[in-house]
């Protein structure tokens, strides 16, 4: 089975490990105008961090201080000869993943705490990789990973904050997104042209990524971070604040909000975030549900069934896992045969063709992806296990009133 | 009334067709049924599905308009996919011991994903030569996919016809990359090389898209 992205859980320290810290309730101070006791609730948080840089580097370890119960990092980056200026990192660094650094850290500051890395893009990693979260925060330093991120946890209808710096003129924003049904707004819908002009200029493709049959290999160029070290710990702290006060119903509401910090003024302004009706993002929260069904002998039409979308029986579209739909493929015959399984792109084992012997390569016009109904034709009353999908960990399906995310196996099992 | 430039119009025929008249084309009873077909399985968001009809409407307009496509098969159901015949050179190497052959149509499938509507994708995603085979040209990949490769990426929201024009002017070569070490592009570094050796043969052709010499029936 083809390895997919996906998170490594950060080994257990050894007996040389540092003394175990005090609990968190010793510190946590009695909160005016609230009978709420936090400690509980932050040991049984789980929380994303994407983006393990200057900004989220030190949300992640905030974070391990309030002795979360678990942590997800997500960051393709080293840290460069120049990180140490701006990030919580020391020069000897340059070289060392952002994420896995970041992990260790948090991992010396509360042992407990699970701590889970990943050394590549968070739009990479398979959609039920995030599932178990209650919330993520995010201090990506491109757009393309904030609409990718933003779109992923309104599907999954999970809170969402976003933390970003502009150092030019010593500004701090807070954005939160309640996510509660899909209809908010995402990071996509604050975008104006200039968003649009720049996420074009980001966004580049490299041609090996049609080679490997898989996801293009999509590198997003962002400059690196200007600004102060001061500026990104502000950032840090205001966003760990809203996070604060979302987890703990503190003060004023702050779903769906825009915090805005000005260092020249020191001002501090709370702005709504409103949804725009022009975005092109798929505004949608997933129902999510664990399959009762023996999986492999599940079929698409049972787990659309258990998803509550049998009312789109003609419209719903279906992704398994990481693989596609080949309806017919290309060999050495001049008739494309009919293949009509789920082929992960990565497989090196190829069927071959009974006719002329040669491996059948997908044949991209008949290669779905994202796999409509129409095209499944009877395959939806098949077992999985027959279509090639046997091994599949999730699947989404997709109609025009409502969509799921359809996981294997009962809650608790995490693929690491 | 005699027009003061009428002695500068031609009375062999129609004016040359040119694409700002695209929109005015009304499309024949053959290609409203193959629309109306396939519109009626279309799949996805209601703007999504307003924009597959609009981009196919332009494209069957395209093929009336230019007479240099055919097009065989539409699908949206959930992308839109279009499988289509191109009169345009396509150069074929099935033995490198021999010369290159020029096969003077191609048969290109089309995919138009949902995910172009809120970025950039990859250039090779749209366009792939389904015949002849063995193509042999810089922007397309030397393998039994043959991704034919537009650029670096394809900016979001881009029309259909676009991806069309380009994908006849990189077919003929008029607008190449012959660098093997640029990566924008270049799927097949030693067809680079040997263009270089044979620039005598570039462009394959110098026909402009709306005037085609052969109507393709």
């Amino acid at each position: 089975m083809p390895k997919h992205a996906s998170f490594t859980a950060l080994p257990r320290l050894g007996r040389q490990a540092l003394p175990q810290p005090a609990p968190i309730a010793e510190r946590l101070p009695a909160l005016i105008g609230t009978q709420v006791d936090c400690a509980p609730i932050f040991r049984s948080f789980k929380v994303a961090v994407l983006g393990n840089g200057s900004v989220g580097g030190r949300i992640a370890t905030h974070l391990a201080r309030l002795q979360v119960q678990k942590l997800w990092l997500a960051d393709p980056k080293a840290y460069s000869h120049t990180s140490s200026a701006t990030h919580d990192c020391l020069p000897r660094l340059a070289g060392t993943g952002k994420s896995l650094h970041v992990g260790r850290l948090c991992r010396a500051i509360h042992p407990q705490t699970q701590v889970r890395v990943f050394a590549g893009r968070a739009q990479d990693l398979p959609l039920d990789a995030l599932v178990d979260v209650d919330m993520a925060i995010m201090a990506p330093d491109n757009l393309a990973a904030e609409m990718a991120i933003g779109q992923r946890f309104m599907n999954l209808g999970k809170p969402l904050v976003h933390a970003a710096v502009h150092g030019e003129s010593l500004t701090v924003q807070i954005r939160t997104y309640l996510n509660a049904d899909g209809r908010g707004p995402c990071p996509a819908c604050g975008y104006g042209a200039s968003e649009w002009s720049q996420l074009a200029q980001q966004v580049q493709y490299s041609c090996d990524g049609q080679h490997t049959g898989g996801s293009a290999r999509l590198r997003a160029e962002a400059p690196v971070t200007r600004s102060f070290s001061y500026l990104c710990s502000t950032a840090s702290d205001l966003a760990l604040n809203q996070t604060a006060k979302l987890v703990l119903n503190l003060g004023t509401p702050v779903g769906d909000t825009l915090l805005e910090y000005c260092g020249y003024t020191n001002a501090m302004s709370v702005s709504p975030l409103t949804r725009n009706s022009n975005c092109p993002c798929h505004h949608c929260r997933y129902v999510v549900v664990r399959s009762e069904v023996t999986w492999r002998n599940a079929t698409l039409e049972q787990l659309a069934r258990a998803a509550g979308c049998t009312g789109d029986a003609q419209g719903l579209a279906f992704t398994v896992d990481q693989s596609s739909w080949v309806a017919r493929g290309v060999c050495r015959c001049a008739e494309p045969p009919r293949v009509e399984r789920f082929i992960n792109p990565l497989a090196t084992a190829r069927p071959r063709c009974r006719r002329c012997s040669q491996p059948i390569l997908p044949q991209p016009l008949h290669t779905y992806p994202e796999v409509p109904s129409a095209i499944l034709g009877a395959a939806v009353a098949l077992p999985l296990r027959s279509l090639g999908a046997g091994h599949a960990r999730w699947v989404r399906i997709r109609g025009a009133q409502r969509s799921a995310l359809v996981l294997a196996g009962p809650s608790g099992k995490e693929r690491t | 009334m005699i027009h003061p430039l009428a002695h500068l119009q031609s009375d062999s025929g129609p004016a040359a067709p040119d694409l700002s008249t695209l929109g005015q084309v009304a499309l024949n009873p053959m290609h409203q049924r193959m629309l109306d077909q396939a519109a009626r399985n279309s799949g996805g968001a209601p703007h999504w599905q307003h924009r597959k009809l609009v981009e196919v409407t332009d494209v069957a307009r395209l093929a009336q308009l230019s007479h240099r496509m055919v097009l065989l098969h539409l699908d949206l159901t959930w992308d839109l996919r279009i499988d289509l015949l191109m009169r345009v050179p396509v150069p074929c190497l099935p033995d490198p011991t021999k010369p290159l052959q020029i096969a003077p149509v191609a048969r290109l499938g089309l995919i138009y994903r949902p995910a172009i509507l809120e970025m950039p994708q990859p250039g090779y995603s749209l366009v792939h030569i389904i015949e002849p085979r063995q193509v042999w040209h810089p922007h397309v990949s030397f393998d039994e996919t043959q991704a034919l490769c537009l650029g670096p990426a394809i900016p979001a929201s881009w029309p259909l016809r676009e991806c069309l024009l380009l994908s006849y002017m990189a077919l003929c070569m008029i607008a190449i990359e012959l660098d093997p070490f640029n990566s924008a592009g270049v799927l097949n570094a030693a067809s680079c090389e040997f263009y270089q050796r044979n620039g005598a043969l570039l462009p394959l052709s110098r026909e402009p898209f709306l005037r085609p010499k052969e109507v393709l029936q």
